[in-house]
Order: C-alpha cells, then sequence, then structure tokens
C-alpha cells in the first residue's frame, strides 16, 4: 500500500534512521486518508503505523498498548469522526497521565483560524491540513522525532 | 432558524467564490496528484441543474443564507485518482471508490471554507453526502443563483459548484 505523494527517500535519509523504532496511530474514519498519511509515514521509516476507524476505537488501541508495556510514540488524528471524534480523543488523552505525553497531531479539512486555535489552545502538539503533501509531514514527524531526541 | 450574526458578510456568487473555488480543487491536485487542473468558462443561473458520476453534497450555512456545494466526479477521473493512491485497479463503485469521493470531496470543502474565512466570510458546512449513479442529475430545491465550474485535470474532468438560497423570515 503506497501513496504517491511525491515524497523521495533521499530527501529524509536520516530521519528515516531515526524512525525505524517509532510506533504510530493514524485514527481517520475515512480509508483513503489512513491511506495516504500511511504511505508517507512508510517513506519515512516508521517501523510500526497502527490504523483506528475513530476516536473509540484509537482510545482501545492506544490503552491495549500502554497495559501492554508498548506505548504509542505519535498520534495522527482526524478531527471529525462518527461515535468519538478526534478532538474528543485529544481531550482525553490530555487528561489522562498515562497518554498527555504521546504528541497529538490533529489531522484536518477544517483550514479556518478557529479551528486551528481551538486544537492548539487544548494540548494538540501540531496541526496537520488536508489536503496534506508529504512535505509537511516530514516536516512535523523531522520536528517531533528531533525534539524527542533533545 | 438561527440569530442573524452582526456584521457577518454575506456570500455572493462573485469573483471571491470563484478564486476558492479554483483554489480549492488545485491545491488537492497539486498536493495529492502533483498535477494542475484547468478551470474552465463559469456557467451562472438560476435553478442550475449538475451532471456527474459521482457527488460530494455538502450544505453550507450562514445567518440569513444556505446553500449548497457539490463537487462532482466522473467514473473514470475516480478511478484513476484513486488508482494513483492505491497503487491497484478500480472498475465498479465499491466502498472504497465512495470513500474516496467522500474525503476528496472533504478536502475540498475545507479548503473553500478556509479560502473564504481568509476573505472574510464565516460559514458552517454540514457532513457531506456522496451520490452516485451513471450521470446523474441534481436538481436543487433552492431558487436562488448558482455557479459552476467545470475543471480539466490530468485525470478527467470534474466541476465544483454553489447554489445560495436566501432564508425567507
Amino acid at each position: 500500500m503506497t501513496a504517491s505523494l511525491g515524497l523521495h527517500n533521499k530527501n529524509t535519509g536520516d530521519l528515516f534512521m531515526s524512525t525505524q523504532n517509532y510506533k504510530v496511530l493514524v485514527v481517520d474514519d475515512f480509508e483513503l486518508a489512513r491511506t495516504m498519511l500511511i504511505g508517507v509515514l512508510q517513506k519515512l521509516g516508521i517501523g510500526k503505523i497502527i490504523q483506528a476507524q475513530d476516536g473509540m476505537e484509537a482510545m482501545n488501541k492506544l490503552k491495549t498498548a500502554q497495559d501492554e508495556g508498548n506505548p504509542f510514540d505519535m498520534i495522527f488524528c482526524d478531527w471529525k469522526m462518527p461515535n468519538y471524534s478526534g478532538y474528543e480523543l485529544l481531550v482525553h488523552c490530555k487528561k489522562t497521565d498515562d497518554l498527555k505525553n504521546i504528541p497529538f497531531i490533529m489531522v484536518t479539512a477544517e483550514a479556518d483560524k478557529p479551528s486551528v486555535l481551538k486544537a492548539l489552545t487544548s494540548g494538540a502538539t501540531d496541526y496537520l491540513i488536508k489536503p496534506f503533501d508529504a512535505k509537511s509531514i516530514t516536516d512535523k514527524v523531522n520536528r517531533l522525532v528531533n525534539s524527542k531526541a533533545a | 432558524m438561527e440569530a442573524k450574526i452582526l456584521n457577518e458578510k454575506r456570500i455572493e456568487l462573485n469573483e471571491h467564490v470563484e478564486m476558492a473555488m479554483k483554489s480549492s480543487v488545485s491545491l488537492l491536485f497539486k498536493n495529492v496528484f502533483d498535477c494542475k487542473p484547468t478551470p474552465g468558462i463559469v456557467a451562472y443561473g438560476n435553478g442550475l441543474e449538475t451532471k456527474a458520476d459521482l457527488s460530494g453534497i455538502a450544505g453550507l450555512i450562514q445567518s440569513d443564507m444556505h446553500g449548497v456545494l457539490k463537487v462532482g466526479f466522473s467514473e473514470g477521473l475516480i478511478f484513476r485518482l484513486l488508482e494513483h493512491i492505491y497503487q491497484r485497479k478500480f472498475s465498479t463503485i465499491d466502498h472504497s471508490v465512495l470513500d474516496g469521493v467522500g474525503e476528496l470531496s472533504n478536502n475540498i470543502y475545507g479548503q473553500f471554507k478556509k479560502e473564504m474565512y481568509d476573505m472574510g466570510y464565516s460559514f458552517r458546512m454540514t457532513i457531506p453526502t456522496v451520490i452516485y449513479g451513471k450521470d446523474h442529475s441534481v436538481y436543487p430545491f433552492l431558487d436562488g443563483p448558482g455557479m459552476l465550474m467545470p475543471l480539466r485535470t490530468d485525470f478527467g474532468d470534474m466541476s465544483i459548484s454553489l447554489i445560495l438560497n436566501q432564508y425567507l423570515y
């Protein structure tokens, strides 16, 4: 499964080396959005990528990972989803001791300023606006990997 | 009925909408498909009927105006776009195709909303609905003015349209 978003590994060599042990959760109710995002993350060398279709499934996977002692290193989560939205998941994560330090990147087509501010003031680490390109994902992953390494 | 928001800049069919339509589709194709769509001549009219094989439709709401934003795709175009992403052939309209139309439409609506917001317009949008059927028509129940922008891409043709209606108090 590969999404062609114009990413070339020659531009991400160093990043590739440092992301092999990363475990990332991708949450979106649209299969297409998950596929595109996962395609880029795979090219960045992310070692383990787990999918969830809504906030509830994501919450269960986050809990299981914690219980197994193998927590996630990063969450990419869509804002608007049925059952349990990305915003609700963000609030839950930030209120939960075991989850609050996992970098949470809100992914959404809601690109207007109030939406961006709402996510960031609620604790999102960063914000990815759809339609995203490979470079913007690479930049965000790079920043998070570097900040973790520092 | 919602309370009217003071100083709300009401959406009208003008060059701002035209610009937002063009930009929202262009950004999607640039970022995801690495190509540039070419807009055709924009059609204006009341009771504008639009045709497509697959459509993504979302409501657009201001305090005293509502409208329908619609993105129309040909079957061939959607198959080629999804083949580009999934790296496999598509020949029938299945769940992945409908999911794809929903997500691509969603991306266009989000960018359209952002472009309009940057030009001073604020509004809310409903969750999009996907309609399919070979060469189906969508007849708006809104009797207000509409505009339709056809677009040509390397993958096939599509369109984006907006029909408005003013609330009657």
